[in-house]
């Protein structure tokens, strides 16, 4: 930023470039990596099992909403996917009473419930 | 379980096998070896903590008449007192005197009273496991003139008197104690109470005597049996024999018995309904359903003492027989296996759970909508925040879908229509009824019957034909709600409903949340406008792929982007704020470029109003 103080004429055609003058490049300026899915989120396969059957709650860590909501028997492995911002990196599960906090690693996240 | 112990003590001394054994023992570093070095140094009101391990007697550890706390710093399970089948393993006598978490085994005492545990006038044992003590009197435990024994399991322990306990005087009180498997050589196998005792919420099951004993429990005189189980247990001629009395003044009240309990009320002879009594299996907790959860008398002392698992003793009003208090019953009204606590729809046995997308507020689509020809990116040519309500039933089985779509801005001279399809191909479309679209008639969308757009081979939605006719134009600025100073336009809100006749699918196989929404340019059916990588639905001109600017490889799965990777839409978890007309989105939003160039690794959250983020003159 000192140098754009002192040297007016190259300011000027810094500003025309976008370049290290804090204005953005232009969108045909970007290079973007073919495969960027350009999404804000991320779908995310949970598969839960549990020794009791009640109403599992796929949370974030904060607040009261909840990404997914469901009857989990006892027994049997419940297998949902659910569609979470890319920037939530752990979850809070909850089953009965009970409740924990998970990393999410990848695309899937395994549980069982004891 | 007992809280922890939580009264203000004097003296705080340690006892373990790893200790230096430095009188007073004030430190772990320095604790006693043995429970009773610990014991002699103290005084009434102190605590003395006991380290894990296996603390095998030649003596016993006898408190005397002092008030002293001995308890264990990790429960039963890790701290053992073991008399070595040579010597009793504990006597106390005073009212603040308590022995708490231990297994108290191989006690033996078989000329006097208690094998694990005598309390001579006064004082408590709990949180303890007393197993495989002998004595003549009480072979686990005998209290003789007072005292209290509380959450404990008392089993397999033998003597004259009482096999598990032998209550000998009034002022003795056993209570959420599970009994089994005691054996007597003569009178009560689980428990004999002698001139008083009150027996309060103990299972008694599985002990042995001789015929004519009471095999479960023999009470004589002013013994008082309350809220109990006494159940299985069988004198050595392999004859059920639950109990027996003798003399006069003793009462069973709220018991669960056979035969009949006499003297009392309540008493119920019904099978108690554990878990399981299988041999080697057993478990005392009561199933749903049992006679005994409810049809206890309540006391006073139940305020302040958990069950034996540690729970609130009285849970629904009136307390359950036995040791083991069982949760409610969660109310479930319309019968369909979910609580109502936890049924969004407590009278609908049809439906069970609302699922939301995204879980909070709104999420927004922005779409340019000159494609295959390039835009100027401002992301404002139809700007239309959205959520679903799928609305599962208790089989987790989708029942409807609510969509609701506001339609913000379109900053277009175009006349858009709008819609979405379904992410895959599992749902059949003629399971399907939709409503609450906006399609003029005589539109050149073409509807079935259900709702669904025709001559598709994915379910598919048109949401609305014009964006135009949704939302008038105030006569100045481009398109609606994107030029600043123009006026401005309420949004307009659509609610689409998509019933599921056949309730066959789950919440994963519809993924509503994995849709794919287009816009349809200026009324041509042909021409759709999809989220990058989202393929055109069948009613698309596919021969637009690929050209303009349109970079599309239909071969490789890759739509809607241009050869430098640019999209025509973008979909955010949020709502989001919008350019205003002809403002590239990078001038309004500061990291946009920094996240897409590192494939969204920067900045995943540039959309939001964080500090430094945006330009707020350049946002709608």
């Amino acid at each position: 930023m000192f140098v754009a103080v002192i040297s007016l004429p190259s300011c000027k055609k810094i500003e025309q470039t976008h370049e290290d003058s804090g204005i953005s490049k232009r969108m045909d300026e970007m290079a973007v990596n073919p495969n960027f899915s350009w999404e804000t989120s991320r779908v995310v396969e949970f598969s839960l099992t549990a020794t009791t059957t009640g109403v599992v709650y796929i949370k974030p860590v904060e607040g009261q909403s909840y990404f997914h909501k469901g009857l989990l028997s006892a027994g049997e492995t419940y297998t949902i996917q659910a569609t979470i911002p890319s920037s939530v990196k752990e979850v809070k599960l909850s089953l009965n009473g009970f409740t924990c906090t998970l990393p999410i690693i990848g695309n899937k996240l395994q549980y069982q419930f004891n | 379980m007992l809280a922890s112990v939580s009264a203000i003590f004097a003296t705080t001394r340690y006892v373990s096998l790893t200790g230096t054994s430095e009188s007073p023992y004030i430190t772990p570093a320095t604790a006693a070896n043995t429970i009773q070095d610990a014991v002699t140094v103290s005084v009434t009101g102190d605590l003395i903590l006991v380290d894990n391990g296996t603390y095998v007697l030649t003596t016993l550890i006898d408190l005397g008449t002092k008030g002293i706390v001995v308890q264990s710093m990790n429960g039963p399970a890790v701290t053992i007192v073991d008399g070595n089948n040579a010597v009793k393993c504990f006597e106390i006598d005073h009212t603040d005197a308590l022995i708490d978490g231990f297994t108290i085994i191989n006690g033996k005492n078989l000329s006097g009273y208690g094998g694990g545990v005598e309390i001579q006038n006064a004082g408590t044992v709990q949180n303890c496991i007393i197993t495989n003590n002998q004595s003549r009197d009480g072979g686990g435990v005998a209290l003789h003139s007072g005292g209290v024994v509380q959450n404990c399991i008392v089993s397999e322990n033998t003597s004259q008197y009482g096999g598990g306990i032998r209550c000998y005087n009034s002022g003795t009180t056993v209570r959420n104690c599970l009994v089994i498997n005691n054996t007597t050589t003569n009178l009560g196998g689980g428990i004999n109470t002698w001139n008083g005792g009150d027996i309060y919420n103990c299972t008694i099951a599985h002990n042995t005597s001789p015929p004519g004993n009471g095999a479960g429990i023999r009470t004589r005189q002013a013994g008082h049996v309350f809220n109990s189980i006494i159940y299985e247990n069988y004198n050595t001629s392999g004859i059920l024999e639950n109990w027996d009395v003798d003399g006069s003044g003793y009462t069973y009240n709220n018991v669960c018995t056979v035969p009949l309990a006499p003297n009392g009320s309540n008493n119920i002879t019904s099978d108690p309904n554990f878990v399981s009594i299988i041999p080697g299996s057993e478990d005392y907790h009561l199933q749903a359903g049992s006679p005994c959860i409810n049809t206890g008398l309540n006391a006073g002392w139940m305020a302040t003492v958990l069950d034996l698992d540690g729970n609130t003793r009285i849970q629904d009003v009136t307390v359950d027989m036995g040791p083991y208090e069982s949760s409610p019953v969660p109310v479930d009204t319309d019968g369909d296996g979910v609580p109502d606590v936890d049924d969004d729809y407590p009278n609908d046995a049809s439906r069970a759970f609302n699922n939301y997308f995204p879980a909070s507020g709104y999420c927004t689509l922005a779409f340019e909508d000159l494609w295959p020809g390039k835009g100027d990116y401002d992301f404002n040519d139809l700007v239309c925040d959205y959520t679903f309500q799928t609305v599962t039933n208790a089989s987790n089985k989708v029942v409807e879908i609510f969509g609701t779509f506001v339609v913000k801005a379109f900053g277009a001279s175009y006349h858009n229509g709008f819609g979405f399809q379904f992410a895959n191909d599992n749902v059949s479309q003629a399971d399907l009824n939709v409503s609450g679209f906006d399609i003029e008639s005589g539109s050149y969308i073409i509807l079935a019957a259900n709702g669904v757009e025709s001559g598709q081979t994915r379910p598919t939605i048109i949401v609305y034909d014009n964006s135009f006719r949704l939302m008038q134009w105030p006569g100045s600025g481009t398109g609606i709600n994107t030029v600043p100073g123009a006026p401005y336009v309420t949004p307009d809100t659509l609610r689409v409903t998509i019933e599921f006749t056949s309730q066959t699918y789950s919440i994963t196989q519809v993924a509503i949340d994995q849709f794919n929404p287009f816009i349809i340019a200026n009324l041509d059916r042909n021409v759709e406008i999809h989220l990058p990588d989202k393929p055109p639905t069948s009613l698309a001109d596919l021969a637009l792929l690929g050209t303009d600017m349109d970079d599309s490889d239909p071969g490789s799965g890759r739509y809607y982007k241009t050869a430098t990777n640019l999209p025509w839409g973008l979909n955010f978890y949020q709502s989001f704020d919008y350019p205003v007309e002809e403002v590239e989105i990078v001038d309004a939003y500061n990291h946009f470029v920094e996240w897409a160039e590192s494939n969204g690794l920067l900045y995943p959250l540039w959309y939001e109003d964080n500090p430094g983020y945006r330009n707020a003159s350049n946002i709608y």
